[in-house]
Formats: C-alpha cells, sequence, structure tokens
C-alpha cells in the first residue's frame, strides 16, 4: 500500500509543479490576503501616524507658548519642532514634515483681544492626510477662540487691556469688578454644565476579551485559515480534471485503487497546504514577531484541518456534474464559512450571535486556538480535533459514496 | 480467464446491459460488436470494476469481481476508448505512474518501460510531455499505459476510435501480441473488418442485449453465402402501409427474405442476389418505391448485423 501511495503522490507532485503558474498563485494566496487584510484594517504595523510639524514662535508669549503646549499634546497625532522661520521653511522645501507653522509676533494680544490675525501655514503636497489633521486641528483652535470671547469676552479683553496708563497695576475696585464678573460667568456655565445632562456609565464586561493585542494579532489566524479554506478548495479542483481526462476511470480499476487514490490526494494536498503555511507562519514569525514557540502547534493543527478540509471540498465536488457546477458549490460554503468562521471580521468584534455560530464551524474553532497561540495563551484544541475530524469523515465517506454513484454506478 | 454469466445493468428503468453471458480463454481475443449505445462500453465497465452491475457474476481468472474485487482487479488492464493519460507528464512517467499502482516498479519496471516504449514506436520521444504528441501516439502510449503490468486479461475499448491507418496497424498489431503472450482479450468496436481481422470469438450486441454470438466461423456459418441488397430511394407520396406496397410475397418467390423495409430503404437477402437483380428491379418498378441507388454487400459480419437488426452497425 505505501509504495502505490507513494507512486501517486509522486505523480501529483510532479502535476504539480509541471504548472509553476498555479503553485505560484497558490503561494501568493496568503500574502495577497494579508496584504488586502492590512490595507482594509489601515495597516497591520500598529504604528500611529503623526503630523511632524515645525512651528516658529515669533511672538513667546504665555499665550503662544501656551498653543504650542496645546499642539504637542500626547492625545494629538502632531508632534511639534520649535524653530526659527527659515529653518522651518527650508525643511518644507526638502520635504521634511508635514507642515510648518509661524505664530507672528503679536500674537498673544490678538488672540486676548479677538482682533484680526494671519498665522503662516505651509503644508505638504506629497502628503495628503497628515497636513490636513494639522490644518483641520488649527480650524479648531479658531473655533474654540471665537466661542470663548462670547462667553467670556470682556473679562478677557479688559485683562488683555492691562490697568489705565496711569497705575502699574489694577485697582482694587478693578479687580473686584473683574472677579465678580468672572464668579458669575463660572456660575451661570456651572448652572448649565453641572451637573452634567447626559452621563456616560462605562462598565466593563467580565468575557470583554483583551483588546489590546497588536492588531496583526487580530488578523493573522484569520488569514491563515483563509489561506487554508481557498488551497484545500483549489486542490480539490484537481480531481474534477482526473475525472474529465479520465485518468481516473483508470485509476479506479487497479486493485484498490478507490483508497489508494483518496488517501494520496488528501496527502498530496495536504503536504503541499503544510508546505504554503510553513512559509507564511515562518514569515508571520520574522515580520510580526510571532513567538516561534507557537508556530508548530499552530501549524500542526492547520495541516490536519487542512486535510479535513479537502475531503469536504472533494466531497461537495462529487455532487456537482461539471467542474464548473462544483467549483459553484464549494464557494457557496467557503464563503459563508470564510464570513462567519472569523477571517473576514475577528470573532471577537462580531455580533454575540454570530460570533457563536462562527466558533461552531470548525475554520472558526481553528482561527480561535491559533488567536490564543498567537496571543501566547493556552487554548484547548480537543473541541477542534473533534470538529475536523468529523468533517474529514463526513467528507471522505461523502467522497467514495459521491465516486461510486458518479464514475462507478 | 474470463466468465460472464447473466450480466444486468439498469439505470432507473433503462436497461443498459441485459442478461450477457459468455467466456473468454487465455489467448484468446473476445469481439463485442455493436453500434453506439449498444451497452458494450457499459459492459466493460462492469468488467473492470467500475460499474457496478445491477445483477449477474464475473469471474476474472479464480476470482469473482464483485466479492474478491482487488484480487480480479490486479489481473486486469484496460485500455479506454478516451485518452486516460497525464498530458503534463512524459511518456516514461505515465507509464511509470500506472505500472506503480499495479505494483510494478523498480528493474523490472525500466526494463518493461524500455520494451513498451519500443513497441509503440516512442522510445525517442520518452521524455517530453505527451500533450506534444499527435494523437495516433497518444493513442499508442494509451494502449502501452493498458499493458505495462503484463495483465492476464485485458480490456480493449475501442482503442482505435479517431487514429490514423498508420497508428491502427500498429495498435492491431500489439493486441495481437498481447494474444499470444496468453493474454484474454475482449475487444469491442463498432469496425466489423477489424472485429473480422482480429476476433477469435465474437458477440453481437445491441440495446444491451446478445444477437448474436460464437466463433467468427460460426458466425460466418450464420450469415451463410447470402448477399445483402439495398435498395435505396424512397415511397411515393400517399402510402402509408409500405411494406405491403412493395408486395413481399413477389419478392420471396424471387428467392430473397425480406429484411427490413422503411421509407427510404428496402433490404434483402437472396443467394448470388446479384443475377437475380434485373428481376428485383424490374419488380420494384411497378411499386410505389422509387430505387435511386443499389448497395451489394458480400457475406460478412456487417451483413450479418443488418440481417438481425434491420440496422447498419453505424447507425
Amino acid at each position: 500500500m505505501m509504495r502505490t501511495l507513494g507512486v501517486h503522490i509522486d505523480k501529483d507532485i510532479k502535476l504539480l509543479f509541471a504548472d509553476p503558474w498555479a503553485l505560484a498563485l497558490s503561494l501568493a494566496i496568503p500574502l495577497v490576503l494579508g496584504g488586502l487584510m492590512s490595507l482594509a484594517f489601515g495597516g497591520a504595523t500598529d504604528v500611529q501616524p503623526t503630523a511632524e510639524v515645525w512651528l516658529a514662535d515669533e511672538d513667546d508669549s504665555f499665550w503662544s507658548d501656551a498653543l504650542v503646549q496645546v499642539l504637542d499634546n500626547d492625545q494629538i497625532p502632531i508632534d511639534i519642532t520649535v524653530t526659527d522661520w527659515a529653518s522651518a521653511q527650508a525643511a518644507m522645501d526638502r520635504g521634511d514634515g508635514s507642515a510648518a507653522i509661524r505664530l507672528p509676533e503679536g500674537f498673544g494680544q490678538a488672540f486676548l483681544k479677538e482682533e484680526p490675525l494671519t498665522l503662516d501655514v505651509i503644508t505638504n503636497p506629497a502628503q495628503t492626510i497628515l497636513p490636513g489633521i494639522v490644518t483641520g486641528f488649527l480650524d479648531i483652535l479658531r473655533e474654540g477662540h471665537f466661542y470663548l470671547h462670547r462667553l467670556a469676552g470682556g473679562p478677557i479683553k479688559a485683562i488683555a487691556q492691562g490697568p489705565p496708563s496711569d497705575n502699574k497695576l489694577f485697582a482694587n475696585a478693578q479687580i473686584a469688578a473683574l472677579s465678580i464678573e468672572i464668579n458669575g460667568l463660572m456660575s451661570d456655565l456651572e448652572a448649565r454644565l453641572l451637573p452634567p445632562q447626559l452621563e456616560l456609565d462605562t462598565q466593563a464586561r467580565a468575557d470583554e476579551p483583551k483588546l489590546n493585542k497588536p492588531l496583526s494579532h487580530f488578523l493573522l489566524p484569520g488569514i491563515l485559515v483563509m489561506t487554508l479554506l481557498f488551497l484545500t478548495q483549489g486542490f480539490s479542483d484537481q480531481l474534477w480534471r482526473e475525472r474529465e481526462v479520465p485518468t481516473l476511470r483508470r485509476v479506479l480499476s487497479a486493485p484498490h485503487g478507490l483508497r489508494d487514490f483518496l488517501i494520496s490526494k488528501t496527502l498530496s494536498a495536504t503536504a503541499v497546504t503544510s508546505s504554503i503555511l510553513g512559509f507564511c507562519l515562518v514569515l508571520s514569525a520574522l515580520v510580526l514577531n510571532i513567538e516561534w514557540a507557537a508556530l508548530l502547534p499552530i501549524w500542526m493543527l492547520a495541516s490536519f484541518a487542512g486535510a479535513a478540509f479537502y475531503l469536504l471540498f472533494a466531497f461537495l465536488g462529487t455532487l456537482a456534474s461539471s467542474q464548473r457546477g462544483a467549483n459553484l458549490i464549494t464557494n457557496m460554503l467557503v464563503f459563508p464559512l470564510i464570513m462567519v468562521g472569523g477571517s473576514f471580521f475577528p470573532l471577537e468584534s462580531m455580533p454575540k450571535g454570530i460570533a457563536t455560530l462562527g466558533r461552531l464551524t470548525p475554520n472558526g474553532k481553528l482561527v480561535e486556538n491559533v488567536s490564543a497561540w498567537v496571543a501566547g495563551e493556552p487554548t484547548q484544541v480537543i473541541g477542534t480535533l473533534l470538529f475536523c475530524t468529523l468533517t474529514g469523515l463526513i467528507g471522505g465517506l461523502g467522497f467514495v459514496r459521491g465516486i461510486r454513484r458518479g464514475v462507478l454506478s | 480467464m474470463i466468465r460472464v454469466t447473466g450480466l444486468h445493468k439498469k439505470y432507473g428503468e433503462d436497461v443498459a446491459v441485459d442478461e450477457l453471458s459468455f467466456s473468454v480463454e487465455a489467448g484468446q481475443v473476445f469481439g463485442l460488436l455493436g453500434p453506439n449505445g449498444a451497452g458494450k462500453s457499459t459492459t466493460i465497465g462492469c468488467l473492470s470494476g467500475l460499474v457496478h452491475p445491477t445483477r449477474g457474476s464475473i469471474h476474472i481468472g479464480a476470482y469473482d469481481l464483485l466479492s474478491a474485487g482487488a484480487k480480479a482487479k490486479a489481473l486486469i488492464g484496460i485500455v479506454p476508448q478516451e485518452i486516460a493519460l497525464y498530458e503534463d507528464l512524459s511518456a516514461f512517467e505515465n507509464l511509470r505512474f500506472f505500472a506503480g499502482i499495479h505494483d510494478l516498479t523498480g528493474s523490472a519496471f525500466q526494463t518493461r518501460a524500455t520494451e513498451l516504449l519500443r513497441a509503440v514506436g516512442l522510445e525517442d520521444r520518452s521524455k517530453e510531455p505527451i500533450k506534444q504528441f499527435s494523437g495516433g501516439m497518444q493513442r499508442r502510449l494509451n494502449f502501452a499505459c493498458g499493458i505495462v503490468h503484463r495483465p492476464q486479461v485485458l480490456f480493449c475499448d475501442e482503442p482505435t476510435v479517431g487514429v490514423d491507418p498508420q497508428s491502427r496497424v500498429h495498435l492491431l498489431d500489439l493486441v495481437r501480441a498481447e494474444r499470444e503472450r496468453g493474454t484474454a482479450v475482449i475487444y469491442t468496436t463498432h469496425y466489423m473488418e477489424e472485429a473480422e481481422q482480429l476476433c477469435d470469438a465474437l458477440m453481437i450486441v445491441d440495446h444491451g442485449r446478445a444477437i448474436a454470438s460464437g466463433t467468427m466461423d460460426a458466425l460466418r456459418a450464420q450469415v451463410g453465402e447470402r448477399d445483402l441488397i439495398q435498395l435505396n430511394g424512397h415511397f411515393a407520396d400517399g402510402v402509408v402501409d409500405y411494406r405491403p406496397a412493395i408486395q413481399p410475397a413477389a419478392i420471396e418467390a424471387m428467392g430473397y427474405d425480406l429484411v427490413s423495409v422503411d421509407t427510404q430503404r428496402v433490404q434483402c437477402t437472396g443467394s448470388q442476389g446479384a443475377r437475380r437483380l434485373n428481376e428485383l428491379l424490374t419488380h420494384m418498378g411497378t411499386t410505389p418505391f422509387s430505387v435511386e441507388g443499389i448497395n451489394l454487400l458480400r457475406p460478412s459480419l456487417e451483413s450479418l448485423f443488418i440481417k438481425l437488426t434491420g440496422r447498419e452497425l453505424r447507425e
């Protein structure tokens, strides 16, 4: 038996290498899927883009310094470098940075007195989003300044004008009047804002998954399992070529032909799928910093699941009367499995009902196991092994029955 | 070597093979003749274990195919009607695969492959992918893959369909060589001349049923020395009941046996039929049937088939 299986597998591998384009496409599937998913979810590198801004503070006042502090806040994706205006312009001419801003002399006084003022802003035309963040934030500040003056314009302007020219300090009566006005303003605001009209009560659910892992770790399991489904579906398609040529009839007329054919096809498909998965996993470990120790269990379980998926698709293919029909039937299964099984959207982010359904699919179970291993957490594989074994058994028995009915009827 | 008893295969209500029984000895070529759709390929499918018969028994060598399938299949070689080869593999690799699945590997295979590639005239191109081969070359390799493991029983299902004359001669020689080697061969065809050249015994099937069988000599005796005369033409308008219209009694009085009558053809057999052709044509001139052409077939399997079924083999 082993010798005839070896003959079958040798032939299948030779046929595979006889079509190098198809092989290259198989290898490209995970890379393309990974690339597309990264793009769709805004990149998997977990590095937040930041606008590099050159700022020339020619006013050097309390208020201009306050603006620099506001812009240079960690919560805002803007990184400020204070310099002189000539250096800022030179940097922008070199294409360095997202924007350059000049705060002219008199900025602070104009801010307090609500006088017209022009800020010089140069943006980098080579960038599309980051300069927009800078100008957008300046717009917000401008609007904030407007409303601040609507609320407290009187006291602010009085402070900006300073004490009467004869005196260096405000008179006690003036200080008292300003204090009363500011106090009245605060009381008025307090009545409107405190207590808040809306209260947001945020509570963490006990079963809420931790979302502090990198995006790549969310996406990788789904991409791997999606790759597995597409590859095994593609290999199951080759059964139709054998049926149409029709080498299958000749092979089945050999002793134990059907048994050897099924086992060898499954082993060949699993060997190739495992090799491609192995390549992807090593690449993931290198690029996405997945733990090396996680690779072996992921690879073994995914290879086992791959054999089960292959048998299932092979069986479904026998239900069709043409290769095109077989493709249609397997596609009708692959896409729903991918959608609910956590490949397109992580199971953690799916509605509870759909996620529960997804966790009951063999690929969903596999995604959960792979996710856990990627995160360095322990996971139970018994359920996945049982589901995959059941899937493989249904597929294998169905395939034998389908061949007997279709070719051996 | 092959013993088939009461072989019957139904697809739903359609009977594809109807109670066929025959046996084939070692070193014998047994022909299975019939038009397309007669049930030849289904019969071969049953004999090679690809089609499960509805009832009946098949013995290959000492083994019952239905109960000891693997042992029986080990004795079988198949040359299917279609070219059942891997076109991306070379001739040598195809041979190695089909030998391998019958457990022929190593030096025994190397010797056999060299011998076969020479026999089918492909030794110079054995390393090329066979998709570069002509149809005739692929047919020859198709045959070689069926016999690479030296089967004791060989099923050839119309192996010469669509083959050029040179390759056809080559293939028939290969079948004869298998017979010389002691292989029991079942050969299906609808080419009567092939069957006459090749077969030691044969069975003519139509609609799944055996309509004649025996050795070539026995079948020739059944044909007799009677010529088959085909009168082609048509009946004049308005003739509905056209068989009586040609006055069968008058034709039989001339010594002819009427085989069939339809709107475009009248067929009859007669001993030295050509001699009375004038008399027959004169008679037909008195009937509503207008004769436009005449075929005279000497005694052959073709004429036997027509005599038995009223139809030509290729219809």
